[in-house]
């Protein structure tokens, strides 16, 4: 290892440490081997209950859907916003746009509760408007089943995160491309699809990523605004880990496992489609 | 002597860029290392620099050549962009802890010199491309080098600037008295400026001269081609003749070769237009700001002569004697 | 593609700004609240209830110590990391892009929960638990992607021609890092530092498992306040975090700076 390669050395060792000592930890606790509380024996049996529990299934199921609900409609919403970005230069607007990126989750959870709760800013205007008699007449919107505020807090987020990041590629696009596609007689729709999609997949596919992992394993924000009868994966693990009794630790440890898991298999089965469509080879 | 190079190798993994290069550079000449581009030349002069790393005994300076009095010019010219003029091309002597009164001194020498006055408190993004090409070469100047190492550094102008520029170079050259190491794939460029030419082709030098000798006797048939000069009649030699379709001529045979071979003329060469001699049919004549340049078929094959002593026509046949014994080459 | 014209797109760009900043304003007005009730559009009484109620809370001023302190310090540390590992990756051939990406990207691909508790097990053996180190270590695992990222943009825009030619002028590597690249690479630094500092102060689930009830940052004060509906003080708490953010922000741009000229690109 030449001198060079010393400069790497920290930011390997940090995230290696972390990484793999949470995942022998892991894998150790999660088999059965938890000497403090007298568990000894290697077993599978975590594993087991993990995926075949119903009350597992249910959690990991409705994880999924948030996630893969929320990232699609961030991705659409945000592409779409990123070519009304580069339509209007308009400097303020653009830094409106930012202020979302830099909101922690925690803050816009409580707006969204503060906006569209049943005794929200909503709800009032609806009550003033004359829609509404009541409270209890405006829809459910946080604390339902279908985790509508949950999906409005990452929409709220992710789409602006997603614009500024397609913004700053598509400005890097070379438009020359474009034109000469135009001089050569393509439709719009075929340019769309035929150029500037495969410049900015690779983009897309890393931004689903990030954005479907961190839907699915968030938890300050289905905790502060999920249905107690739907649980997300990432709470589920957090009431298994905040228990007195210590003897839940190793199915905890098993539901780690399982959720990283998930989250690895996405996100190379992810890049393993990006490369293989148009505009994904040159980057490996 | 000056600098040594002895059997540089350079393989980029299993890919050998140079296989055996040696060569040598004596004080106060201007040598041209000169091959296509990706031949690894700008590699062997980071060696030569010492910006990248090589066995010792490979490079070796002698007299009052030494490495710190090596320095090289890159072809992006890289001005830091966040300093002026003047804090550029004072950068190398702040570097080498000089009184702040020195530094100012050369300084103001070297910009007075290099045309540069007006300029010095301009940043490297608000001047042109001979601008910045001067302040990259102050730079370095500067430093009163013994050995100026420059990759290209023409590259990037236009054709007029090229020519001033290249004039410019020969001028300081001869004031300043450091002897260049020029890489180029420019033949003119070449030409104009080398005292001696290095020719690397394949990873390997295939001949070391003066420009001239080499124009007129390329040692084979890739260094011709690869200055430029096409005109290679096909046919057969015999000791020292040479035969090829209505041409039979004397010809120097420093190769030996027998049989098959190929007829080298020089493009420039001096032709007369006489009554006997090779046999030539003109198909093309074109005007050029340097003359003409005539196509005539000379035993099966199309050659370019632009050096003809008289105006020939379309359709003629000529009988042309060149001024200088002509050399065959390998096929 | 829907062909729209600039003034519809300016119109709906601005309806989109509008729906973005709506929810920001309730949050200002209702820390300024002191009451609120059902239904009315506005607060029937403005007052500062909620900052007295802030200020007299024993554990808020320690905890935005507590935040800040250790938001700086995994700034620092982040950076002191993140730059010698971007230049490299900037510069070495062996790995394509994709690879350097994804191992950049673990720590934000990785559950956070499934980390964060893994970490826990961990450093409570090593006694870790409970300190603003083991605090700060986290942090910084979960902010490295986010400074290497901005960073190794940065490096592979500075390219290597600058140093290579202040190489060749006879300067020694402490010298070219010092007038050359960090000059260069200020603003780029700039940007990673304020992001760091941003995702450090806004963390909830390293420091609450971590911290092991010992240390409390703003977030977790924010977080119960939050979820049993007190608006006004969790409100309130967020106008102050989102304060602290910006002074955050404005002293590591002071510190680190800016733009000097020729590093705009």
């Amino acid at each position: 290892m030449n001198r060079k390669t010393l400069f790497a050395l920290p930011f390997i060792l940090l995230n290696s440490v972390i990484i793999f000592a949470a995942l022998f930890k892991g894998l150790q606790i999660s088999l059965g081997y938890y000497p403090i509380v007298g568990l000894k024996d290697f077993s599978l049996n975590n594993y087991q209950q993990v995926l075949v529990e119903p009350f597992f299934q249910k959690s990991l199921l409705y994880s999924c859907y948030l996630a893969l609900t929320a990232t699609f409609l961030s991705l659409i919403g945000g592409v779409a916003l990123a070519f009304l970005l580069m339509k209007v230069p308009s400097c303020w607007l653009h830094k409106i746009i930012n202020l979302p990126i830099s909101l922690p989750h925690i803050i816009v959870a409580l707006m969204i509760m503060q906006l569209i709760s049943q005794s929200g800013i909503v709800s009032r205007i609806f009550f003033q408007v004359g829609w509404i008699n009541g409270m209890d007449q405006f829809p459910l919107l946080i604390h339902d089943s279908r985790g509508f505020g949950i999906l409005a807090v990452f929409l709220y987020k992710e789409i602006p995160f997603v614009a500024v990041t397609t913004l700053a590629i598509l400005q890097q696009l070379q438009l020359g491309y474009i034109e000469v596609a135009k001089h050569l007689g393509a439709s719009t729709i075929k340019i769309f699809f035929s150029i500037i999609l495969p410049m900015i997949q690779k983009t897309l596919f890393t931004l689903f990523i990030i954005l479907f992992c961190f839907t699915f394993a968030s938890f300050e924000v289905p905790y502060l605004l999920g249905n107690p009868r739907n649980q997300t994966i990432a709470i589920t693990t957090y009431e298994l880990f905040t228990q007195a009794d210590l003897t839940t630790r190793p199915l905890a440890f098993a539901l780690n496992l399982v959720i990283s898991g998930i989250c690895l298999t996405v996100s190379f089965l992810s890049l393993a489609i990006s490369r293989f469509l148009p505009g994904g080879r040159k980057i490996w | 002597m000056g600098l040594s190079v002895k059997n540089i190798q350079l393989s980029y993994g299993k890919k050998e860029i140079i296989r055996d290069v040696s060569f040598e550079v004596k004080a106060g000449e201007i040598v041209a290392l000169f091959g296509p581009s990706g031949s690894g030349k700008t590699s062997l002069l980071k060696m030569i620099a010492g910006i990248q790393p090589v066995s010792k005994e490979k490079i070796t300076f002698t007299e009052d050549f030494t490495q710190e009095k090596t320095l090289l010019v890159f072809q992006d010219f890289w001005l830091f962009p966040h300093m002026t003029v003047v804090e550029n091309i004072s950068f190398g002597l702040k570097v080498r802890k000089f009184a702040k009164d020195k530094i100012a001194e050369k300084v103001e020498k070297i910009i007075e010199v290099f045309d540069l006055t007006g300029l010095e408190k301009q940043y490297p993004d608000q001047l042109s491309g001979g601008q910045k090409q001067r302040v990259a070469l102050a730079r370095a100047v500067v430093l009163e080098p013994k050995l100026l190492l420059l990759d290209e550094p023409f590259a990037n102008l236009d054709q007029q600037l090229k020519i001033t520029m290249r004039e410019y170079l020969r001028r300081l050259q001869e004031t300043y008295q450091f002897s260049i190491i020029l890489v180029t794939h420019d033949r003119d460029e070449a030409f104009q400026l080398a005292d001696r030419m290095v020719i690397l082709l394949k990873g390997e030098i295939h001949q070391i001269d003066e420009p001239k000798e080499i124009y007129y006797h390329p040692a084979g048939r890739l260094v011709a081609e690869a200055i430029g000069e096409t005109n290679l009649v096909r046919g057969v030699v015999q000791k020292d003749i040479f035969r090829a379709e209505n041409v039979e001529l004397r010809v120097h045979n420093p190769r030996n070769i027998q049989g098959e071979s190929l007829l080298f003329i020089p493009i420039g060469i001096e032709t007369s237009i006489q009554n006997s001699g090779v046999l030539a049919f003109v198909k093309r004549s074109e005007w050029t700001p340097n003359g003409q340049q005539v196509l005539l078929e000379i035993g099966n094959t199309e050659c370019t002569l632009t050096n003809l002593s008289e105006k020939v026509k379309v359709g003629e046949e000529v009988y042309l004697t060149f001024s200088e014994t002509l050399t065959v080459m390998r096929p | 593609m829907v062909k729209l014209s600039s003034k519809t797109s300016y119109y709906l760009l601005l309806l989109t700004a509008f729906v973005l900043l709506l929810p920001m304003l309730f949050l200002v007005l209702w820390s300024f609240s002191d009451r609120w009730m059902y239904p009315s559009l506005f607060p029937e009484k403005v007052a500062l209830k909620s900052l007295n109620q802030m200020r007299l809370d024993p554990s808020f001023f320690p905890a935005v110590l507590n935040s800040f302190f250790i938001a700086i310090a995994t700034t620092f540390i982040s950076l002191l990391i993140a730059m010698p590992a971007a230049k490299y990756f900037s510069l070495q051939k062996l790995l394509a892009p994709r690879w350097i990406e994804v191992m950049i990207y673990l720590p934000l691909i990785l559950p956070a929960i499934a980390i964060v508790t893994s970490t826990q097990t961990l450093f409570l053996q090593v006694h870790l638990t409970g300190t603003f180190f083991g605090i700060i270590l986290i942090h910084t695992y979960f902010c490295l992607p986010y400074a290497m990222q901005i960073l190794l943009e940065s490096y592979r825009q500075l390219g290597e021609g600058y140093q290579l030619t202040a190489e060749s002028l006879g300067a020694k590597p402490w010298t070219i890092f010092w007038s050359i690249t960090w000059p260069l690479m200020r603003p780029g630094l700039t940007t990673a530092a304020s992001l760091v500092f941003i995702v450090s102060f806004s963390q909830y689930l390293p420091t609450f498992f971590i911290g092991g009830g010992k240390i409390i940052t703003l977030p977790l004060l924010l977080l119960p306040y939050a979820n049993n509906g007190r608006f006004g003080l969790a409100s309130m708490y967020s106008v102050v975090f989102l304060l602290c953010t910006m002074l955050g922000v404005f002293i590591l741009k002071k510190a680190i700076g800016g733009v000097t000229y020729g590093t705009e690109r």
